[in-house]
């Protein structure tokens, strides 16, 4: 589409900085993959290729606390990228199919502030919050939290998916003596479903590898996967770790193409 | 039954925003749709022509005024519980639904039971020509296709009303030719009262029983195809409507059934009044005579009404069209049809007489 001259290759520096930018990000990631199938026990020694990890992640000493993490990791990461994803269709529905209402500008800058604050601020807050209102720390504390800071992950592929839907197709439903929730769960949903995919999975993978929240407003016994491998860790990083990093990599990595794909989905057959 | 009314539309006057913000969309339209009739609303973009067909259909509120529809209010019916059907400018067409589904949309909201909605959609498929394609989406469809599917979906509950939100203006012109055909075809075999609203004229004048022509939220007028083009009601609809010259002049003498108008430039006609009011002595008018209402002829010969001086002549295909000055700043464009011998005995430069067939000329002030 643009001309060679505009093509960011020509531009002096562009392989080399391009380079260590990916080295920077994905190297470790490469490394901690290949040591996941490394036979020696030491993390920095390769003794040749092995699955031995991975049979201690299942079925090792330490199996059992992992897999009560991976489930309360997976029934958080259902529940709250459910519950955010509805909450964010409404608020979607609100911010771009009712006109203008006072106070628009303020609620958008609420829906997405916590994309922009740091991390720690949320956590700490919360846990003052939850504390302040008496809520045990626990399985429950996680998931609200969970659900909370999700909205804005949920809400962008939504509301972008929203936007792109002309107000006719509404109109033509309830000219056509569609009630408006006939018009929505008929007309409108059905247009929308791959930015409500797309979100749900997007919220899925923030919350399945969110760790700074959890940590805090986590009670003590309860753990999340990302908590449980940190603290497998502070008492020295064996080869296992490097197995169940690689599997939730591998997970995410699934969870996020799906969502760039069911956004793709929709993009084609529009109109 | 002929004379029936569908829709009465009293004093309904609308203003987008408030207070001294506000806009003016329309004021104080009062029109009577008659049952069965093609009415068509006419006017340039802004005037006010998709807000009033907004309103029909339920999509905007409006402040003053009242719709009556075979009788009955529906001011303050949804748009949902209106028998009323619109067929969008972009179709709306639902693109994850079948053409069969979206046909049987509305039938399927009115709850009528599968064998009802298979049959009636099989009916309009075949209304609009377009039986193979039951199984395939819209965006499988051409343009001219998903126009008809639209129509189709529109006809499909029988409303007691159609409406048409300039539904050809996304097509191409041979098409757009052909589909105005087909409006007319499908609206007399089912006998459904349809308005239609369009910028373009032709489409209105080709198409309609009657025309309104709205301009800044106002009814201009109101009346059948030839009697808008033949006897506008004021400048602006002899202006939009087709082709015509608009010269300044002023009312010299008036008799029972003449008026002597001069022109600017200081040069005289007699208008005849029978199909039009009697102006006062003295008025400043407006001479609105079409181009095609003017032959050429000798500057000196007894027919010659007005002369002046042949600027231009362009070859339009079926028209040869001559500009003509009678005055500094004044053109007159004439109008002849290329199959006349005379077209070529003039040439720019000469000094021409223009005989105008003065039956034709109307005299506006406003």
């Amino acid at each position: 589409m643009t001309g060679k001259s505009q093509d960011i290759r020509h531009y002096s520096g562009f392989l080399p900085i391009s380079l260590i930018c990916l080295v920077l990000l994905y190297g470790p990631l490469i490394i901690v993959m290949i040591y996941s199938f490394n036979d020696s026990p030491s993390i920095t020694v390769w003794g040749g290729f092995s699955l031995r990890w991975y049979d201690e992640v299942f079925h090792g000493l330490e199996a059992p606390k992992f897999k009560k993490a991976a489930f309360n990791s997976f029934t958080i990461a259902i529940m709250a990228a459910s519950t955010s994803t509805v909450i964010a269709v409404c608020t979607a529905l609100a911010m771009l199919r009712c006109g203008n209402f006072r106070g628009k500008a303020v609620t958008f800058g609420l829906v997405s502030l916590p994309l922009m604050v740091p991390e720690i601020v949320t956590a700490v807050a919360t846990l003052i919050f939850f504390s302040t209102i008496g809520f045990k720390a626990g399985y429950a504390t996680i998931l609200v939290a969970h659900i909370a800071f999700c909205i804005p992950f949920a809400y962008l592929p939504i509301a972008a998916r929203l936007q792109g839907i002309e107000s006719f197709y509404e109109e033509a439903a309830v000219d056509l003596y569609a009630s408006r929730l006939q018009a929505f769960f008929q007309i409108l949903m059905p247009l929308m479903l791959p930015g409500i995919i797309s979100g749900f999975l997007l919220a899925f993978v923030i919350s399945l590898d969110d760790f700074i929240i959890t940590n805090f407003v986590k009670g003590a016994g309860v753990e999340t996967l990302p908590t449980a491998i940190f603290g497998a860790v502070k008492q020295g990083i064996k080869p296992n770790i490097m197995a169940i990093s690689t599997l939730l990599l591998m997970l995410s990595v699934i969870f996020v193409t799906l969502s760039y794909l069911a956004g793709k989905m929709g993009s084609r057959d529009k109109g | 039954m002929a004379d029936e009314i569908a829709i009465q539309i009293t004093q309904v006057t609308k203003f987008y925003g408030s207070g001294t913000d506000s806009t003016r969309a329309l004021h104080d339209i009062s029109v009577a749709i008659r049952h069965n009739e093609f009415f068509t609303l006419l006017g340039p973009s802004g005037c006010g022509k998709t807000t009033l067909l907004r309103i029909i259909g339920g999509f905007e509120d409006f402040q003053n005024g009242e719709i009556i529809l075979h009788g009955n209010s529906i001011k303050a019916l949804p748009a949902n519980k209106r028998p009323v059907n619109t067929v969008f400018q972009h179709y709306a067409l639902f693109p994850h639904m079948s053409i069969r589904d979206n046909i049987g949309f509305g039938l399927k909201m009115l709850g009528k039971n599968a064998a009802e909605i298979r049959e009636r959609t099989d009916e309009m498929l075949d209304l609009v020509k377009l039986t193979e394609y039951g199984h395939r989406r819209p965006a499988q469809l051409s343009g001219g296709q998903q126009q008809r599917v639209a129509l189709a979906r529109a006809l499909a509950p029988a409303p007691r009303v159609v409406l048409l939100d300039e539904p050809l203006s996304a097509l191409d012109l041979k098409l757009r030719q052909s589909m105005r055909h087909e409006l007319r075809r499908i609206r007399e075999s089912l006998g459904m009262t349809f308005i239609f609203v369009t910028h373009d004229q032709e489409e209105a004048l080709t198409m309609s029983d009657r025309i309104a022509v709205m301009s800044e939220g106002e009814l201009q007028q109101v009346g059948s195809p030839e009697d808008i083009y033949n006897n506008p009601a004021n400048i602006f609809v002899a202006d939009f409507i087709g082709q015509t010259n608009l010269i300044p002049g002023i009312v010299k003498a008036t008799t029972a059934d003449a008026a002597q108008c001069q022109l600017a430039g200081g040069q005289s006609i007699e208008v005849p009044l029978a199909r039009q009011p009697t102006p006062n002595r003295g008025d400043t008018v407006k001479l609105s005579i079409r181009p095609e209402h003017m032959d050429i002829c000798q500057p000196d010969s007894d027919s010659a009404q007005i002369t002046g001086v042949l600027k231009e002549q362009v070859f339009l295909g079926t028209d040869m069209q001559f500009l003509i000055e009678i005055d500094d700043s004044i053109l007159l464009m004439v109008r002849l049809q290329s199959t006349q011998d005379s077209l070529h005995r003039w040439n720019p430069g000469d000094q021409v007489g223009i005989r105008v067939n003065i039956g034709f000329v109307r005299l506006l002030t406003s």
